[in-house]
Formats: structure tokens, C-alpha cells, sequence
């Protein structure tokens, strides 16, 4: 009696073991190109306004390296004027040093003091974040495409200290 | 697999070999018209028994003294001793005495077959009907085979699609009496949903092998009286195999076609467009029967089953518009979203690319939800809500054993043990465009979450039964125990961050339920015709317990909300610019400046209401747990007079003691009176009661919701809180039945008839009642604050009434058996009206009506489940072949919203909505090889129809109704059965 419970009990243990593979769970679906993600580098400098008596268009330029070694490049002004566009350059040397420009940036958005296209500007040169810190340049953000009068300019690299970092 | 079979065999041949001790007998059982299939040959004297092959044919090992017994239903039993002839065949013949098989639940006195028994009782020949079944699970055989029964099985919904929950006459599962042996069977510890409105226990048969049961016998009365709580709409009684001497096993592939059958245009275009099929079969699955018996030399046997089996998850998709259900929002698609301290979150990583290589169509495409699906290769069906079975994996044991003690007693002990692990389909998608509950780090496009469960389940009964001078007696001790462990994969709890577990435990139930029983009785065959009187006793506790899950599955975290670090700190990101919300809108004071923190490490700003607890189930926390301990004390008198052959009147009555709420009495008196050999009246009256489960009485949850920086819940809360008592909702007490029934059993030739009317009234019955806030009952403001409370209530009485009929009819056709067998049920159920309480509530008493017993929950009540349903079965067998073919109706439902809403139409309505009748049509077809193997193919639904959709407006979780046959479609199986 005893060997035929041993016996039985054994071979459901055993039928157990052999099936006792964990179910194939439903995947949640993963894909997503490459480079997305929180951006937790970047570094930030100033933009100060020219006229600070008068339209005061001042915020931030924020570079921001992607996980993908590109640089997203960030503008946030305040004060801009609604309804206008911005033409934002990168421009050599520094702010008050007319130069060539280095990048062209999108358009500022008056509205929002944002781009006006996308939210961030895209440097595809991998050593671009890096050299940041080096660049003798300046952001420079005229009125209109039709008035290039400066509204507001901030030093980047070698010209300034990073407003904040990470 | 070809390892299972193998080592099965292998062990099973030597339990075979190792018994093979005594002469075999061979034979052929025929009647006039020839050889008789289905025959029970029983050595005199003992269980060991066989049954007749399809040519009549059996094999049985039996002392060279003994008795061979054949039965069958319909013919006269032959007794022919053995006389060390190791040949012997039958020949039966036809026996009007002999109508049909004997039952034993119903009534104390053995012997009384189904057609002379007081109140209605199926037989379902389980041993018999099986090898032809496409279902496997005895819960899904019965409501195959018996219009009274159904099982409903969950297509989603948090604890709901792990039991199959049984039930009679269109009651809950809980008002159900399920035994083994006659012998009170545990229910589970889940609280799941079932097809009448209100989450209850029930028994999950799963966990008995089929393979292990003889026969079922449904009785369709109420039986408190005799049996205690619970057994208002009837009582399932599992009769266990005993035979002996024979392995038989059967192995079991199956698989749903997964056609979609639906009317397009009961589709939007917009789902039309997007709804392709996932065509290919699914929902996959085998199941290993055995069962095994040896015969002990003084008599006994010990009978033992086991069941393993495995089958894949079906996935029927709710496929919405992308207008109604977009995956991704606008700053997901704009790489807009932030996290709290202000940093981006690239969401749209392919947007970025195409701005890099200045691809402007791209650019304007990605910034689409249809561009970005389509970029990632994602159609709206992947991101759908899915419903459908779940996963499986079952494993149980099961054993029946006997032994006589002396020749007036026997030891018994019957009982099993088994595993389900399972994982099912309980939440909406969680779409990225959800951004209080989105990650893009974890999941990019949304996740899915799906609870799992892992239940071990046991239960043991062992007794003694025999003789007390003139009495029989049966002592008996029953324990069974169900835990159930709870868990959430592909999921998250949002507020604790990206370091959140994705796999998480939720909490942990159990049961368990332990009964002791003494039963005696005794037949005075000198009182009249005979009087059967039996009394017993019951002694029985039971436990319930809720465990807390883990930690991260309840808790409210704080990732979303910013501390200052410094004084006067503004709320600004990297950028400069104002911290945003979850929608991109700004902190801003009143100037549009951004927001200041005043006091470094004391102030604080919620900045992203990010959706706390685990997705989408909280898991129970430490104010859910519990340990509820209750005893019942019961005490009954049974009995049967037959005043003469024609008049037989029964009574019982029972008195139950509950420690947590006092006593109940019921009773119960029926009778039957004979016409002439072949028809008899039948009817029956009784009082009944289920008891308020632990699980109703101590079962809480909660959900958590922000109000600003504070969480509050909306918890459904037990009815012994402060809460309930603050409403003025008081303790949960017993619901009561009154049962009446009345019908006729008749013979005429071989067609055998029984119809039965019933009503039963239940006086509050038990509901859920809608959510309570602190202005609808401001009592309740200092416990919940601005919290939501609801409560399981007495609210309300209900009614069913209904006619059930059953006729069957064998004969032989040709050179076979013909069976046929239609059944069917039509009953209304009723609300009969809310008892509501005078509680502290601003509502008006229309208002409090409605919370308190919704309009949805009555309507699921009274047209939530079909009203009728009828069951056609015609088994034939000839030669090798035998084949088994059922059509079932469906009857139409109706559910009911809970509330106006804008329909599609633009009009405000409830999205009321009718399901028209179903009919579906099962097979099996078995051809035996040999004595030894069977092959049998067949299907379930094999036109594989569906039921309508459900209307636009509800069609958010499934996509078919729940409440016919299911939302399965065909599935097909083929079935090795082997015998040695």
C-alpha cells in the first residue's frame, strides 16, 4: 500500500517538475529608436537682455547631451514679443564681440520664448557637448528676421560661467 | 512531453503488474438486440468494479469465489458467481423497476433513484460522458451538460478570472452547495466576480481531477435544512471513483481558433480601420488525466488521480479608435514632457533623428500618434486592452480511499492537493499618453499590466462509518484550505519613480475551513411502508486571512514632489522656465512668475501628480489585513416515511449557532406521490440561508487618489469599521430563502421525463453599495476626509422562479446505443426592492436607493445572465465508434448602465444594451484502436460563434458580451485515452 502511494506520489511530482515551466508572459511592447530617455546631462548659461530698461529679453540657453552623444540645444526666454519670431545664432567669440556666425538656430517663438519648430535645437556633432566648456562663442537673439537688432545675447564657453550644471 | 508518457507508463505498468495477483475474467454483456456498452460489472461485495467497452466487452480480476454484479440503467441487475470460470458473459434484460441509477444526495435514505426521489437531481455520469467532452474542467462539464449550472469564467477583472465560479439557477456561486462525498467542500479564498452582480466565494472545482469523479449529482432544491448555509439554489455533490484494478489516462491538446466573428458594423470606421485580426490559434493547451485503483484484500480500495495540465492565455482585443484611445499626447510627441526637477524627457527619440538629418516630412509625420506608431512599427491592436482566458498552469492530486475496520466499520479518507499558478488580463492599457502613469524609461508605448496568482489548494476528509446497535453512523472530519498569492507584472507604481519594481506581490488570501460531522440514521422498515430517520451534528471553524503585499505595491511615493533645499527657492527646471505638471502647465504665481518654496526643507510642491500604488491594483496593505476566525455549530433531524408504495414524505429540520452572528433554524418538507408505476408528483418547501462568507465580512481594499499633496483612498471597507458604524451600516447578517418547487417525474417506454416548477425568495440578499463621499454623508468626513467609502450591505430581496425540464431517452439503434438527452431551464429573476437602513446620509431616499443598490447591479441581477437555456445531447456509439453531439440556446440578456452618458448618437442615455439568443454545437467523436487506446477528436463551438459586441459606449475592457457561451470562439482537441 505504502509503495503504491510512494509510487503515485512520485510520478505526480515528477509529471509536476517536467511541466513546471513558468508560462510565457506577454511582453510589453519595447520599441523605440535609440537616444530617448531623461536628458540628466546638460549645462545652462544666461541670456541677458540688451535693453534691460525697455523689452528686457532675458532666459536661458540649455545644451543637453543625449544618450546617443548628440547635443539638443534648449532656448527659454522670457519677455519676447507675442506674435514675433526670434532668430537665434550661435555666434564665435564673445557677446560683445560682432564675429561670424557658428550655428544657426531655429527661430524663437515670441509666444512661448521657445523654438518655434521643435522644442529642442539638434547638434548631430558628438564632440559638440563636450566642448562646450571650451567654445568661445555667444548666443545672440535678434528682434525679427527683418530687424536684426539684438534683444538678447548670453556667453557660452570660455566667456562664461554655466548658470547651472549637471 | 514524449518524457511525460514515457515515465507515466513506465510507473503506472508497475502498480499495474505489481496487482495483477488474482484470475482475470473475460466476457461480453449483451441484451436482445446486442452487445450492451456502458454496463457496470461490480465484484459482489466490494467496490472493484469495471465498465463495459463499446462492444461490451470487459476484463476484471476478481477471487475465483466471488460474485460478478452487472447493472445498468434500464435493465435488471444479474448477479453470476465466478466459479474459477475465466470466461463469462451476460446477458441483461430490459427492467421498467430499473429506471435509473440511485442517488444519495437529496435525501439520507440510500437507494432512491433520480426519478423517485422528492426534489429534482441530475446525474451527470462523468466516468462515463468524459471521454467525448471538449471541456475538462468539471465546473465547464457541468454547464455543458446541465441548463441549471453555469461557470462563469472572468475575460478579465483584478481576482476575478482565477475561479471558474460555479452556480445554479442563475444565483451566485456562494448560494451553492458544493460537496465531495457527500462531504462539505472548502471554497476558495478569492472574492471574485461572478454573473449575478455581487463578488463572492466560490468552490473552484478545478482542483478535482475529473478523472477522479465518478458522477455528479446536481439537486435542484434548496437543502439548508439538510446540508446547512449556502444551499439555497442546490447542491453539487462529486461522487469520487472507487473502481479498481485499472489505470486508465487520457491525454488532452486543444486550441482556439481565434476567428473573430463580429458584425463590422457595429464598429466606428475609426475601429474598423484599425481592428485587423490576430488571427492563429490560441489559447493552446494539454491536460494529463490518470487515475489508478488497487483493491485491498479485505475489501477496500484506494483510488487515486491525478491531473496536470497547461494552457496558453487567449487574447480578444478591444481595438478602439485612435481618436478615443491615442497611445501617445502631444507632449510625448513634442518631447514636451519634464521631469519634476524640470529635466526633458526625450520621448520621441526618432523626432530628434529626423531633425538631425533634416528630413521634413519625417518631422511632420512623427509628430503624429499615427506616424509614430507606424515609425515604431506598432499597430493599434498591439496597444489594445485585452481580454480573454488566462494562462494556466494546473497540477493536482487526488486520492479516495476505504478500508473496513471490522465487519460493521470502515475507515474512509478521500482529499487532494493541487497547484494553479495563472495569469490574466485585469487592466485597461495604460497608454503613453497617460503621462501620470507613463515611463518612458520602463515602458515607451504604454504598458499592460496583468495580475497573476498562484493558489495551493488542499483538502482531507477521513471518517469512520458503520454500525451503532440499529444505526449507521458516520463520523467525519473534512479540512480544506485555499491560498492564494496575488501579483502584478509589466507594471509600476509611479509615484515611487523608475527605481519601482515591475513584478510585484500584492498580498496574500487564504481559507480555510475545517468540519466535523457526526451523521446517524436508521430505517425502520416496520413503520408503515418504511421510515427512515437521521440526525447529526456539526462542528466547524473556519479562518480567512488577508496578507499585505509588498510595500512599493501600496504605498504613495513622493517622486512626483519637489522639497525646497534652500529658502525662497524658485520652482524653475534647468531651462529657467517654471516647473511644469504632468499637462506642461506652468508653476506660476498669480504674476506669472514662477512659484517660490518659502522654507528650505519644509516646503513642498507636488509638482507631478504621478498615480501612486501599483498599476492597476493596489496591493493589499497592512489596513487590509486580516485574520478572521468564526465557529458554527449545527445540529439537524431527517426524515423520509414512505406511508405506502406510492406516498413518500420527508422533513428535516437544522439549527446552525455562527459565533459572529448568532443563530439560524430553517426546515424543510417534501413529497412525492406515484400515479400508477410511471409517473409520480413531486414537490418541496423549505426555509433557507447562506451565511455572510469571512471573505464578505472582512475583505477590504483601497485605491489611493491625490488631492493636492494628500492622498486619500477609496477603500470599500468591512462592515465591522468605524466607518460602517459611523454610516449606521451594521453588521452583515445572514441572507434567508424560501423555496418552493413543484413537478412530476414520468416514463413512458424508454423516454424518461421529469419537469419541475420553483420559486425562491432570498430577503436580503448581499450587495456592494456605490461610493460615499464626506458630502453625501458628512459622518463620515473625519475617517475618510476627502476620501470615498463603500460597504457590502443586506440590500436588498430578490426572487427567481423558473421551470426545468429534462427528458431523456436510450434505446438501441441498429447495431448501437442511442442516447439523447434535452434539458432545458427558463427562469426570471426579480429585484424585489432595496432594504435600506436609516443611515446618516444628505442623500434623498431616491438618491440613497441608488447608491445603495445600483441600477446596474439589479440589472445584471435580473437579465445579466440568460434567461433560458436549453441543452440537447445525442451520444451514440456502434462497434469502435461512439460520438457525442450538443447543441446549446442561449437565451438573450440585457445589461444595464449604472448612468446617463452622452451616447453616440449624441443623445444622454444609459447605454442599455440587448444580446440576442446564441446557440452553439460541441462534438466528439472517439474510435478505439484497441482495448487498450482511444483517439477522440471534437470541438467546442465548432461554428464558432460569438456573442454580439458590446455597444460603443461600454466597449472599453471586452469586446463580447461575458454572459452566453463566452467569448472563446471554436476550440477543437484531440484525446489519447489509454487504459491497462
Amino acid at each position: 500500500m505504502r509503495n503504491y502511494i510512494k509510487s503515485i506520489l512520485l510520478l505526480t511530482l515528477v509529471l509536476g517538475l517536467l511541466v513546471s515551466c513558468e508560462q510565457e508572459r506577454l511582453d510589453p511592447v519595447l520599441t523605440a529608436a535609440e537616444g530617448g530617455g531623461t536628458l540628466n546631462s546638460y549645462i545652462a548659461y544666461s541670456v541677458m537682455p540688451t535693453d534691460p530698461a525697455g523689452s528686457n529679453v532675458y532666459g536661458r540657453i540649455v545644451f543637453y547631451e543625449t544618450t546617443l552623444n548628440q547635443t539638443l540645444v534648449q532656448l527659454s526666454l522670457y519677455n519676447t514679443i507675442d506674435g514675433e519670431m526670434h532668430p537665434a545664432l550661435i555666434v564665435d567669440g564673445a557677446a560683445d564681440m560682432a564675429s561670424t556666425t557658428f550655428i544657426t538656430l531655429d527661430d524663437v517663438s515670441g509666444s512661448t520664448g521657445e523654438f518655434m519648430t521643435n522644442k529642442f535645437f539638434v547638434i548631430t556633432d558628438t564632440d559638440f557637448y563636450d566642448s562646450i566648456m571650451t567654445l568661445d562663442a555667444h548666443v545672440s537673439i535678434s528682434l525679427s528676421p527683418t530687424d536684426d537688432t539684438i534683444v538678447a545675447t548670453g556667453d557660452l564657453g570660455i566667456n562664461a560661467n554655466p548658470v547651472e550644471t549637471n | 512531453m514524449k518524457k511525460i508518457l514515457t515515465l507515466s507508463f513506465l510507473l503506472l505498468c508497475t502498480l499495474f503488474v505489481a496487482q495483477a495477483q488474482e484470475i482475470t475474467i473475460n466476457g461480453k454483456v449483451s441484451d436482445a438486440q446486442g452487445p450492451l456498452p456502458g454496463v457496470n460489472v461490480l465484484v459482489k461485495g466490494t467496490t472493484k468494479g469495471v465498465i463495459t467497452d463499446f462492444d461490451g466487452l470487459y476484463s476484471i480480476t476478481a477471487d475465483s469465489d466471488a460474485t460478478l454484479v452487472y447493472s445498468f440503467i434500464g435493465y435488471g441487475k444479474l448477479e453470476i458467481p465466478v466459479n474459477s470460470k475465466t470466461t463469462i458473459n451476460a446477458i441483461l434484460e430490459e427492467s421498467a423497476q430499473q429506471l435509473t441509477e440511485t442517488v444519495v444526495v437529496g435525501s439520507r435514505r440510500q437507494g432512491r433513484t433520480k426519478l423517485d426521489t422528492p426534489v429534482p437531481v441530475d446525474v451527470i455520469n462523468i466516468a462515463q460522458d468524459a471521454i467525448n467532452m471538449p471541456q475538462q474542467d468539471i465546473s465547464q462539464m457541468l454547464a455543458a451538460a446541465a441548463p441549471s449550472f453555469t461557470a462563469f469564467t472572468s475575460g478579465g477583472g483584478d481576482l476575478s478570472s482565477f475561479v471558474s465560479q460555479p452556480s445554479l439557477r442563475g444565483l451566485a456561486a456562494s448560494q451553492m452547495l458544493v460537496l465531495v462525498n457527500g462531504k462539505r467542500r472548502h471554497s476558495s479564498a478569492i472574492l471574485a466576480a461572478n454573473q449575478t452582480g455581487t463578488p463572492g466565494p466560490g468552490v473552484d472545482m478545478r482542483f478535482i481531477p475529473s478523472v477522479g469523479v465518478e458522477r455528479i449529482e446536481i439537486l435542484r432544491d434548496g437543502a439548508s435544512a439538510q446540508y446547512g448555509s449556502d444551499a439555497i439554489a442546490g447542491v453539487i455533490n462529486m461522487v469520487m471513483k472507487k473502481g479498481t484494478g485499472e489505470f486508465t489516462g487520457s491525454l488532452t491538446a486543444g486550441a482556439y481558433t481565434n476567428k473573430p466573428n463580429y458584425d463590422e458594423s457595429d464598429l466606428t470606421d475609426g475601429e474598423r480601420e484599425l481592428t485587423r485580426s490576430l488571427d492563429g490559434w490560441d489559447g493552446e493547451n494539454f491536460q494529463f488525466d490518470g487515475n489508478y485503483g488497487i483493491g485491498f484484500e479485505n475489501g477496500g480500495y484506494f483510488n487515486a488521480s491525478i491531473m496536470v495540465a497547461q494552457s496558453e492565455r487567449t487574447v480578444r482585443p478591444t481595438v478602439l479608435g485612435i481618436d478615443r484611445a491615442p497611445l501617445y499626447d502631444d507632449l510625448y510627441l513634442s518631447n514636451g514632457r519634464t521631469t519634476t526637477q524640470g529635466l526633458p524627457i526625450i520621448t520621441n527619440p526618432e523626432l530628434i533623428a529626423a531633425q538631425a538629418a533634416g528630413d521634413a516630412v519625417s518631422i511632420a509625420s512623427l509628430q503624429t500618434v499615427r506616424g509614430l506608431m507606424d515609425a515604431r512599427d506598432i499597430e493599434q491592436i498591439d496597444v489594445a486592452t485585452y481580454s480573454g482566458l488566462p494562462a494556466k498552469t494546473n497540477m493536482s492530486f487526488a486520492f479516495n480511499l476505504e478500508s473496513p475496520l471490522s465487519d460493521t466499520a470502515s475507515f474512509y479518507a478521500f482529499g487532494d492537493v493541487g497547484y494553479q499558478y495563472s495569469d490574466a488580463y485585469s487592466c485597461f492599457y495604460r497608454r503613453a499618453a497617460q503621462s501620470d502613469r507613463a515611463s518612458f524609461d520602463l515602458y515607451p508605448n504604454g504598458f499592460r499590466p496583468q495580475i497573476y496568482n498562484d493558489q495551493y489548494n488542499i483538502s482531507l476528509a477521513t471518517g469512520v462509518t458503520g454500525m451503532i446497535g440499529d444505526y449507521e453512523f458516520d463520523l467525519s472530519n473534512t479540512f480544506g484550505n485555499n491560498a492564494a498569492k496575488f501579483g502584478m507584472f509589466n507594471t509600476w507604481n509611479a509615484s515611487i519613480g523608475p527605481g519601482s519594481p515591475t513584478d510585484m506581490n500584492l498580498g496574500t488570501h487564504s481559507f480555510l475551513q475545517n468540519t466535523i460531522n457526526l451523521d446517524a440514521s436508521h430505517f425502520y422498515e416496520d413503520i408503515l411502508s418504511g421510515l427512515n430517520v437521521a440526525f447529526g451534528g456539526e462542528l466547524r471553524f473556519e479562518n480567512y486571512a488577508i496578507e499585505a503585499g509588498q510595500e512599493e505595491s501600496w504605498t504613495s511615493g513622493t517622486y512626483g514632489v519637489v522639497t525646497a533645499t534652500e529658502d525662497n527657492q524658485a520652482l524653475i527646471g534647468p531651462d529657467g522656465f517654471p516647473l511644469e505638471d504632468l499637462g506642461g502647465n506652468p508653476y506660476v504665481d498669480v504674476n506669472g512668475d514662477p512659484q517660490i518654496l518659502e522654507y528650505a526643507g519644509v516646503s513642498q510642491q507636488l509638482v507631478k501628480n504621478y498615480a501612486l500604488n501599483c498599476q492597476c491594483f493596489r496591493g493589499f496593505a497592512p489596513e487590509n489585513e486580516s485574520d478572521s476566525w468564526r465557529s458554527v455549530m449545527a445540529a439537524y433531524l431527517d426524515m423520509e416515511l414512505d406511508v405506502n408504495e406510492d406516498l413518500l414524505i420527508s422533513g428535516a429540520v437544522r439549527v446552525e449557532n455562527y459565533s459572529d452572528f448568532g443563530n439560524v433554524m430553517t426546515g424543510k418538507i417534501a413529497g412525492r406521490y406515484k400515479i400508477g408505476e410511471n409517473f409520480a408528483l413531486r414537490g418541496s418547501y423549505s426555509s433557507g440561508f447562506r451565511a455572510p462568507s469571512l471573505q464578505e465580512l472582512n475583505y477590504s481594499h483601497s485605491y489611493t487618489f491625490f488631492l493636492g499633496l494628500v492622498p486619500f483612498d477609496g477603500t470599500l471597507y468591512p462592515n465591522s469599521s468605524s466607518a460602517a458604524k459611523a454610516l449606521g451600516i451594521g453588521q452583515l447578517t445572514e441572507e434567508r430563502s424560501r423555496n418552493v418547487s413543484l413537478g412530476f417525474t414520468t416514463k413512458i417506454g424508454k423516454l424518461d421525463i421529469t419537469l419541475d416548477a420553483y420559486k425562491i425568495d432570498i430577503l436580503d440578499r448581499i450587495f456592494e453599495t456605490g461610493e460615499f463621499d464626506s458630502t453625501s454623508a458628512p459622518v463620515l468626513e473625519p475617517i475618510i476626509g476627502s476620501g470615498l467609502a463603500s460597504f457590502r450591505i443586506n440590500g436588498g430581496d430578490v426572487s427567481t422562479k423558473g421551470i426545468e425540464a429534462v427528458v431523456n431517452y436510450n434505446t438501441n439503434l441498429g447495431a448501437g446505443k442511442l442516447g439523447l438527452v434535452l434539458a432545458g431551464t427558463f427562469r426570471e429573476n426579480k429585484f424585489e426592492g432595496a432594504n435600506v437602513p436609516d443611515i446618516n446620509t444628505t442623500l434623498t431616499d431616491e438618491e440613497l436607493v441608488d447608491l445603495y443598490v445600483s441600477r446596474s447591479l439589479i440589472g445584471q441581477f435580473e437579465t445579466g445572465t440568460p434567461s433560458s437555456k436549453v441543452i440537447g445531447t445525442l451520444n451514440y456509439s456502434v462497434g469502435k465508434f461512439s460520438a457525442m453531439l450538443r447543441g446549446t440556446r442561449y437565451g438573450s440578456v440585457q445589461t444595464r448602465d449604472s448612468r446617463t452618458r452622452t451616447l453616440l448618437d449624441g443623445t444622454t442615455d444609459y447605454a442599455d444594451q440587448y444580446f440576442t439568443p446564441e446557440f452553439t454545437t460541441d462534438i466528439g467523436l472517439t474510435y478505439k484502436f484497441s482495448d487498450a487506446i482511444s483517439l477522440t477528436v471534437g470541438g467546442n463551438n465548432i461554428f464558432n460563434e460569438y456573442p454580439e459586441i458590446i455597444r460603443y459606449e461600454l466597449r472599453t475592457f471586452n469586446l463580447y458580451s461575458q454572459y452566453q457561451q463566452g467569448s472563446a470562439g471554436s476550440y477543437y482537441f484531440g484525446r489519447l485515452t489509454f487504459s491497462l
